[in-house]
């Protein structure tokens, strides 16, 4: 029986209470949406397989909740996290001046991860007030790659999760083809690389 | 005696029986005033008197329930006979409580009792007593189907009041239930819980509305009205009939039958003559009206109420009677127009009645002023003595004789006069003629002469006169005389009739004693017949037999009058049943015709395929999928698309026009009965769905078929138990509470026992802060618009149950309540504020308690079920319970741990979120309301025994779970999957013992302890780490204007 996938990846979003961040994995896993979800207390999952690079990438996403007090348990949700969403919305200026603070809980409990910077609600121009160009440059400065997305237009979601993916492949082959060039030098290395895989996503 | 004493005992009011004894005038008289007296009392004010009649109901229900005087219970201290082994009687004295949502009576050893001893299925059952037992006037009996319920209250009064109101209840309840039953058929399902979100229609917010309890208000009025109705007929007919055998034992022809109109019938005839025994000599004519007034009563009477006039006319008749005393002359012709009146026109009886008595007193006056004295000897005197009337008139035309010899004396006086004044004027003539006697002496002589002649003429006639004047008045000395002697002779007449009458007196006495002695005789054909007229003790044992029997009798007519009610009672209850049934057939037929109909489709359906099931399946599945994401169709498919376009549309249809239809579809409801969405609309995949959601209602449907007894016993039990709980009396622990809260709160019963609850933990906060706390807490958070809750309150508000009715949109009922509940909540408790997570706590609070009521539950919750901690800045408490859990699962299911270390799956992912709602996130309603029931009650230690025991029972599942993805996958449906509540029970509550609390306790402890300096170690990474971090960027966003709102919490 062949493998219904080729990499099983999972990826995390996060972000302030309320940007669309269960729209977001709705949208891309069932894709439906609805404007009221029901608040997500710790966390909740879904699956879905994508076809990236002709390769089929079966991903796990975590969706966690927003307020400020569940982050301190969000720990446990970091472990073996390949890519991480960082969502904002774009109506909102104070989800963004947390992004920050989210980059930091990433920093905190993952050494190495992807990320990806998500501009949620992305339909009403009236309303938006991070614009493209500040959130940017701020996302330049971060080193991550910017998303401007709505979950309820279907606008830019699948673009966003396939580049997430993508970036997530790339590091893992990047990885394999280092782990090679390991596994030809000294075994104590991989010693250390177990101790340290305590703090570690992937 | 007492079995007979009907009426109650007041002052003025006293309901008289066959108890008196008719023989002494005395008694009779003070009878026929209080007869009187009370039957004016009742034309007055028949209501407090029937008022009165209620008392001891009234008594009852305040000593049941003082504070709560709507709730009229019915309940009450009964013995209870109940025949043991050997057939020894014994009796207990027990409290009964009819419940009114069951229909049943139940019986507990003490009013304050939890459990009852017993009960009586009210429903089926058929009332009965004995009226001849004497020996236990208040023994009553119960059958309902098998059994036999020997009831006895105190006194036969007592006993039926408590008949009475038992029909009354059963006719209602059995009313009620039709009712009910009609309304659930019609799809309007009665709410039963009456202040919660639940409780009333999403349309309306008003709080008050429950229109359950109005219904009910008012068919307990019903019942009052009609109960008072019924006990003013039954007393009428009592004192009705106690007055018939009063004038009947009066009646010197004592007749065999007691009934009333073939007894009066024969009576006129003896009235007259019986009348000098009972009545003083100088009243005849009451006597005579008396029996007139019985002529007319003896028209037959069918209905009560005719029953009633009578009775009423009679008592103003003796009124009457005792009024005209003085009256001696007849008046015959006053009594048939009473009583003719009374029977024509019985509405206007009573002021008939009255102006026939005015006229009747007029016209007495009339007659007295008529009357002559001379017509008492007529009367009086008529057939007694016909010497006496002989002697009477020889005196009366001796005294006429005598008058008109007066009247003669008396002409012959005038004539005397007019003789003297003539011989005046002679004598005058005399003097002249002597003077003229000089001038003619010749014919002076002569004139002399003739002078003289004429003088002595004169002189003769009158002496003449004189001597008859003499021998008149000696006449009428010797007639005087004779009319003394007359008068004495008549006096002395009078006596001796007064002596006879006396005489006859006594004799009719005699003569009456005999006539129904005999009767009495012949009645008992026993040998009293021979002793009465000698024995006077066998005399009075003779009367007091007779008035047994006649108690006796009375006792059977009130004993036949309440079996045929409950002939037409039962009758009734019969009707009942029989429409339920029908409607019961009918819905019961149309299923079967839409069964039929879904079946014939299936086979259709299979027919057009005809290819092997596994792959019709595969094909089904494929197309459906194809189907709901809008594919194309084959054309091979054609039929089957069709079938499948219907299917999908009925479902649609079906599951949003709802309540219009019956059964069926109330059964398809879009939502269940606490509001939840059983069918997402905007689920892309309508038909699979939907067949998920029929399989598991199919499947919880096979759980209920398999519980269906457990769950009627359950429904029984908590009856049972809500019989004796009053909405004044708090909630008691009690360890038979804790069983049947484990074995779930039915759904109405909810409201009353989560409140309980709450009580047990704020009751005294509460009461401390005061009645206005929750007012001013929310007006307080009104003002306070810093807050810092409110944003994420309001954030939160649609995303708590959106898949709830009461909550899914903006002006939803709920939504407003919740909100208020959140930020009184956030004010009343700054250090907590708002958690997410206790937005759904207070939903679900809300579905089944009132705002403030829902407030205080949250406070329970947080502050008294909780630990402390668990929903403050750090959750710290809630992450000690994951490991907490971790280390449970370890001890209970060691399997399970093993395969989730292996698979590395992270079991607090999914249980942290059932923890901190109290399992409302991801478990289906029926199975957090029950795991909220406990909780409530026991406290949040039941939480590991319901987190373990959903663990233990998809232990098996997850441990088939290949992978780490598969078991993670398993696990986020666990929740979901679960709906076989009871055996989620057995596994919390049997299986998984022992289960210790205090290792528990200790266990939070210690991990609490361990998660608190792990948070510090944490924070203090932070804090580097930022510290770290803290450079150009923060200050670049700094500029670009976006704060950051963190440092808040």
């Amino acid at each position: 029986m062949a493998r219904e996938y080729d990499h099983l990846f999972k990826l995390l979003i996060i972000g302030d209470s309320g940007v669309g961040k269960s729209s977001l994995l709705l949208r891309f896993a069932d894709n439906v949406f609805s404007g009221t979800y029901i608040t997500t207390i710790g966390v909740d999952f879904k699956i879905r397989t994508i076809e990236v690079n002709g390769e089929r990438v079966k991903l796990q996403i975590w969706d966690t909740a927003g307020q400020e007090r569940f982050r301190t348990i969000t720990s446990t949700y970091y472990r073996g996290t390949h890519g991480v969403l960082v969502v904002y919305d774009v109506c909102s200026g104070e989800s963004f001046a947390n992004v920050q603070r989210w980059l930091h809980e990433i920093d905190q409990n993952c050494d190495v991860v992807n990320r990806i910077l998500v501009g949620n609600k992305d339909d009403d121009p009236d309303r938006k007030v991070v614009l493209t160009q500040d959130a940017q440059r701020f996302a330049e400065r971060m080193q991550i790659q910017l998303f401007e997305t709505s979950a309820k237009e279907n606008k830019n979601v699948e673009e966003m999760f396939k580049a997430i993916t993508r970036q997530v492949l790339e590091t893992k082959k990047k990885q394999l083809r280092e782990a090679t060039q390991k596994n030809s030098d000294a075994t104590i290395q991989l010693r250390e690389n177990s101790a340290k895989k305590k703090r570690k996503c992937c | 005696m007492a079995a007979l004493e009907v009426g109650v005992t007041t002052d003025e009011l006293r309901i008289s029986d066959g108890t008196l004894n008719l023989d002494s005038p005395e008694v009779s008289e003070s009878l026929e005033e209080i007869d009187s007296k009370e039957a004016e009392a009742l034309v007055e004010d028949e209501d407090t008197s029937i008022e009165m009649l209620s008392v001891p109901c009234s008594d009852e229900s305040a000593a049941q329930s003082p504070t709560d005087p709507e709730e009229q219970k019915l309940s009450g201290w009964l013995k209870l006979v109940s025949v043991g082994l050997g057939f020894r009687k014994t009796i207990k004295h027990v409290w009964f409580v009819y419940g009114e949502d069951t229909g049943k009576l139940y019986y507990y050893r003490q009013p304050q009792d939890l459990l009852p001893l017993g009960e009586i299925d009210l429903r089926t059952s058929s009332l009965t007593y004995d009226a001849s037992n004497v020996d236990k006037p208040g023994l009553f009996e119960i059958r309902c189907e098998n059994q036999v319920f020997q009831i006895e209250a105190q006194d036969r009064v007592y006993m039926l009041y408590w008949l009475d109101a038992l029909q009354k209840k059963r006719r209602l309840f059995s009313l009620r239930q039709s009712n009910l039953a009609q309304d659930f058929f019609m799809g309007k399902k009665k709410q039963l819980v009456a202040n919660g979100l639940l409780g009333r229609d999403s349309t309306d917010g008003n709080d008050e509305l429950c229109p359950a309890e109005n219904n009910s208000d008012n068919s307990s009025k019903f019942s009052l009205l009609d109960l008072r109705k019924e006990i003013r007929n039954a007393v009428s007919t009592i004192r009705a009939s106690a007055s018939d055998t009063s004038l009947n034992r009066s009646s010197t022809a004592l007749s065999e039958d007691w009934s009333l109109v073939d007894d009066m019938s024969t009576a006129p005839h003896t009235f007259t003559s019986e009348s000098n025994n009972k009545q003083n000599t100088n009243r005849p004519n009451s006597f005579s009206g008396r029996s007139e007034d019985i002529l007319g009563d003896t028209a037959p009477s069918h209905s009560e109420q005719t029953i009633i006039l009578e009775n009423y006319m009679r008592s103003h008749d003796l009124h009457n009677w005792n009024n005209n005393k003085p009256v001696t002359s007849q008046n015959k012709p006053m009594k048939p127009q009473v009583s003719s009146s009374a029977n024509g026109k019985p509405s206007k009886f009573i002021s008939a009645l009255k102006s026939n008595f005015k006229m009747m007193k007029e016209s007495v006056k009339e007659r007295n002023q008529r009357s002559n004295p001379s017509s008492r000897h007529n009367s009086t005197g008529s057939q007694s003595c016909y010497k006496c009337m002989v002697l009477a008139e020889d005196l009366a035309s001796k005294e006429e004789y005598i008058k008109s010899t007066e009247e003669e004396l008396h002409a012959n006086n005038e004539i005397i006069k007019l003789l003297q004044k003539e011989l005046a004027v002679m004598t005058a003539e005399i003097n002249t003629r002597k003077e003229c006697e000089g001038k003619d002496e010749d014919a002076i002589q002569q004139i002399l002469k003739q002078k003289d002649k004429h003088i002595i003429e004169l002189e003769y006639s009158r002496t003449v006169l004189l001597e008859e004047r003499s021998t008149l008045k000696q006449d009428n000395r010797l007639l005087e005389n004779e009319l003394k002697d007359l008068s004495d002779q008549i006096s002395m007449f009078k006596t001796t009739i007064a002596v006879k009458d006396e005489m006859i007196v006594s004799l009719t006495n005699q003569n009456q004693e005999l006539r129904s002695n005999q009767s009495l005789g012949m009645e008992d054909k026993s040998n009293l017949v021979r002793s009465f007229p000698i024995d006077p003790i066998s005399l009075a044992a003779e009367r007091k037999e007779q008035e047994r029997l006649a108690d006796a009798c009375k006792a059977y007519e009130i004993q036949n009058q309440f079996l045929t009610k409950e002939i037409l009672a039962l009758n009734e209850l019969r009707q009942h049943d029989e429409t339920r049934q029908k409607f019961l057939n009918m819905n019961i037929a149309k299923l079967e015709a839409q069964y039929y109909q879904t079946r014939s489709k299936y086979l259709f359906l299979l027919n057009e395929k005809q290819v092997p099931v596994r792959d019709l399946k595969q094909k089904l599945f494929d197309f459906i999928n194809r189907f709901a994401r809008g594919g194309d169709e084959n054309n091979s498919q054609d039929v089957v698309n069709q079938l499948l376009q219907e299917a999908l549309e009925a479902e649609v249809t079906e599951a949003q026009e709802d309540v219009a239809k019956t059964f069926i579809s109330s059964q398809n409801k879009e939502y269940d009965q606490y509001g939840f969405l059983k069918f997402d609309l905007q689920d892309s995949d309508v038909l699979l769905s939907r067949a998920n959601i029929l399989s598991r209602q199919s499947l919880e449907m096979e759980y209920q078929i398999r519980d269906a007894d457990e769950e009627t016993s359950k429904k029984i039990k908590w009856e049972n138990f809500m019989v004796g709980q009053s909405i004044a009396k708090p909630l008691v622990r009690s360890p038979d509470l804790k069983l049947l809260i484990r074995l779930g709160i039915p759904h109405e019963y909810r409201e009353k026992i989560w409140k309980g609850c709450i009580d047990f933990y704020v009751k005294s906060t509460r009461d401390k802060l005061g009645a206005k706390y929750y007012k001013e807490l929310s007006e307080r958070a009104n003002n306070n618009k810093s807050n810092p809750a409110i944003k994420q309150i309001q954030l939160d508000l649609l995303r708590t149950l959106p898949d709830n009715r009461y909550f899914d949109k903006i002006d939803s009922p709920g939504i407003s309540k919740l909100r208020r509940v959140l930020l009184c909540y956030s004010v009343h408790n700054p250090l907590i504020g708002y958690c997410q997570g206790i937005n759904r706590i207070a939903a679900i609070a809300l579905l089944f308690l009132r705002e403030e009521d829902a407030f205080w539950c949250l406070v329970a919750i947080i502050e008294h079920l909780m630990p402390a901690d668990y929903y403050t800045t750090t959750l710290a408490a809630a992450q000690a319970d994951q490991r907490v859990l971790k280390d449970l699962v370890k001890e209970k299911c060691a399997a399970l741990n093993t395969h989730l270390e292996e698979k590395d799956v992270d079991l607090s992912l999914f249980t942290f979120n059932w923890f901190l709602t109290v399992f409302i996130d991801g478990i289906r309603p029926e199975l957090f309301l029950r795991i909220w029931d406990v909780f409530l009650y026991e406290g949040s230690k039941i939480m590991f025994r319901y987190a373990l025991a959903f663990l233990k029972y998809a232990e098996d599942d997850i441990l088939k779970q290949p992978n780490s993805l598969a078991t993670n996958r398993y696990m986020r449906t666990l929740g979901e999957s679960i709906t076989d509540v009871k055996r989620i029970y057995q596994i919390a509550f049997h299986e998984l013992n022992p289960f210790p609390m205090r290792a528990i306790s200790n266990k939070r402890q210690y991990h609490l302890q361990q998660v608190k300096i792990e948070l510090e170690e944490l924070e203090k990474v932070r804090k580097d780490m930022r510290s770290a971090h803290a450079g150009d960027e923060e200050c670049s966003q700094n500029k670009q204007g976006y704060f950051s709102e963190d440092d808040q919490e």
